[in-house]
């Protein structure tokens, strides 16, 4: 494994016709690293990967791999492994000859080749399935046999499309942690694509979320889901409750926002959190998960009355509909068994820590 | 039920005609008579015996080879251009391109006449396969176009991807994909070649007589069974080609199944 082989993304831009599908966007992704990007349908984020493998041109801005200027390479010069959406097995081809086939055109000794296609056989657990072809194989079997033949030729890139788009659900978390697990062993730089954000999560060192042709944020999952940078990643990753509030003071990376007159809440934040947000109107970024029904005022460092419209039961958990004195709804996900405490009708009093709920710009005051 | 029966009676009508010709072939006549008096193979003595079929019958396979190649080739680069490619005037290049099958041929074979003459190209065989591809090209334009639309696309860039020039591409992946359309299209241009009467009587002259000239040059002077004997060739010759295809396809097929 060469060291730095990394990728930037710089200023790219794509027009189709007068239509900006990539606006300005800026991108790096470290050597190993596995980055997903991810967005709705028509965010760019297939025609950003299209660039990167080579199949678009950009219209403006430069992609580097390993510090060199690839712009301008075809794609069959980028070296850069692909993973299709339908798996794009040649047909017909056996397992190993679709396997071997970035092998031999780049001219390698049959032997190394017979060599090289059972050691990443016996990676992908399919050493049985050498002399199939790939309508003989299961979904999950083509998509391991893919993956196998797009890393084979060790490229310094793996790009993913929409990689586990085509199964079951079952399937698919099964794969996700197959395809991480792959990914780890061979210690490649991977960029996936993806609308689903449970496997964005899952599967992703970094996770840069788009829309509309631009980049909203990159940060690591974890990161993305605490403290996303504004409205439309709360609102895209996982749900979110956001309260309108003013801030009135900022200490020590400690927020107090006042939602109204008799309302306050405490926020704690990064400790470099800017004072600059004071007076700022902004949105309290609350997942339904973080809340938690309170027996008094004093067991969270947030509490507020409101009454239960609705309840409804997933399973683990019941998600419940509230609405707050000044009107606005919130939504609470409560463990299963505290069910009983729940009445629709009732009023209730429900309760979060501080480092539990975020600040968001509030985008419609700008 | 009624819908079979008359299916069947289209076929017997459609084809009996053509049938006919085979047992009267075999007459020992010296007319066309059905059902024959008697049976011999004279006819096809009378035949093989004839320099003039014999050498009529090799111009013809000749021209139809090199037809069904050149037709096949221009045809796929046609079809590649028309799904690989957008460009202006799309729609009136695609319609150019089946003109042919469109246009009465005699017209085709007037401005053929026309054009190949003063560039030395009559009673040549490269004129013959030059004029007998105009006609094929169309048909191996049809079945690839169908071919190509029916690909999987993403399969062409996953070649590119993994490190494939786009002509290592073609050879290696598409065209092993495209094949039937490719051979049925090639099959075609060969068999359109093979009993093209009107652009060749244009264009051939004494060097150049194919067989199908031949035989209507020899049906305006006399008819007897030989007529009947090389009917009944070029029909076992066309059947041949086609069964041959089917068996080659249904032969991949089980090879594939024997796997599974």
């Amino acid at each position: 494994m060469t060291l730095g082989n990394s990728l930037s993304v710089v200023n790219a831009t794509k027009y189709y016709k007068k239509f900006k599908a990539v606006d300005d966007v800026n991108l790096t992704v470290n050597q190993g690293e596995f980055l997903t990007i991810l967005g709705p349908s028509g965010s760019g984020k297939t025609s950003l990967l299209k660039l990167i493998a080579g199949f678009e041109q950009l219209s403006n801005g430069s992609i580097m791999l390993n510090h060199q200027d690839i712009s301008n390479k075809k794609p069959y010069e980028r070296q850069i492994g692909m993973l299709f959406q339908n798996y794009a097995l040649f047909p017909h081809m056996t397992v190993f000859d679709n396997i071997a086939y970035p092998l031999s055109l780049r001219k390698m000794a049959k032997e190394e080749v017979k060599q090289k296609v059972e050691s990443i056989l016996k990676l992908i657990h399919l050493e049985e399935y050498a002399q199939r072809y790939p309508e003989q194989l299961s979904g999950g079997q083509q998509q391991r046999v893919a993956l196998a033949r797009a890393i084979v030729f060790n490229p310094p890139l793996l790009l993913l499309d929409e990689p586990l788009g085509a199964l079951d659900k079952q399937l698919r978390k099964q794969m996700q942690l197959e395809i991480k697990q792959i990914q780890e062993h061979v210690g490649i730089t991977t960029v996936s694509v993806t609308h689903d954000q449970e496997e964005a999560l899952t599967m992703s060192d970094k996770i840069c979320v788009m829309n509309k042709g631009r980049i909203e944020q990159v940060d690591s999952p974890e990161m993305l889901y605490k403290q996303p940078k504004n409205r439309f990643v709360a609102e895209f990753i996982g749900e979110i409750n956001l309260i309108k509030g003013q801030v009135v003071s900022v200490i020590d990376g400690n927020a107090m926002v006042k939602v109204n007159e008799d309302m306050s809440v405490h926020i704690e934040m990064n400790k470099d959190a800017s004072k600059e947000m004071k007076n700022k109107s902004m949105l309290i970024g609350l997942r339904p998960e973080n809340i938690q029904i309170a027996r008094d005022q004093t067991q969270f460092h947030n509490t507020i009355r409101v009454r239960v419209l609705e309840t409804i039961y997933v399973g683990e958990a019941i998600n419940i509909k509230t609405k707050m004195d000044t009107g606005e709804e919130i939504m609470a996900k409560i463990p299963a068994h505290m069910s009983e405490m729940i009445v629709k009708g009732e009023e209730i009093l429900l309760g979060w820590n501080s480092k539990d709920a975020c600040l968001i710009p509030d985008e419609t005051t700008i | 039920m009624w819908l079979r029966i008359t299916v069947g009676l289209i076929i017997i009508v459609l084809i009996s005609p053509i049938l006919v010709v085979i047992p009267m072939s075999f007459s020992s006549s010296s007319f066309f008579e059905f059902p024959p008096p008697g049976y011999s193979l004279k006819w096809y003595a009378s035949f093989f015996n004839n320099q003039e079929w014999v050498i009529g019958l090799l111009r013809s396979l000749f021209v139809a080879l090199f037809t069904s190649i050149l037709a096949t080739i221009l045809g796929i680069m046609a079809s590649l251009t028309v799904t690989r490619l957008n460009f202006w005037g799309k729609k009136l290049f695609m319609t150019l391109m089946v003109a042919p099958m469109i246009i009465p041929v005699i017209i085709t074979g007037v401005a053929l006449y026309h054009s190949f003459a003063p560039l030395n190209l009559t009673n040549s065989f490269i004129g013959l396969i030059l004029a007998h591809s105009v006609l094929a090209i169309p048909v191996v334009f049809v079945t690839v176009t169908a071919s190509l639309k029916g690909m999987d696309r993403n399969l062409e860039w996953a070649a590119l991807g993994l490190g494939s020039t786009p002509i290592g591409a073609f050879f290696k992946v598409t065209l092993p994909l495209i094949r039937p359309g490719v051979l049925s299209g090639a099959l075609f241009a060969f068999i359109i070649s093979l009993d093209e009467v009107v652009v060749t009587m244009f264009l051939a002259g004494s060097k150049t007589k194919t067989l199908p000239i031949a035989m209507w040059e020899n049906l305006r002077i006399q008819v007897d069974p030989t007529m009947a004997a090389v009917s009944t060739i070029l029909i076992v010759l066309t059947i041949s080609l086609f069964v041959s295809q089917e068996l080659v396809s249904a032969r991949k097929a089980r090879l594939k199944r024997k796997f599974q």
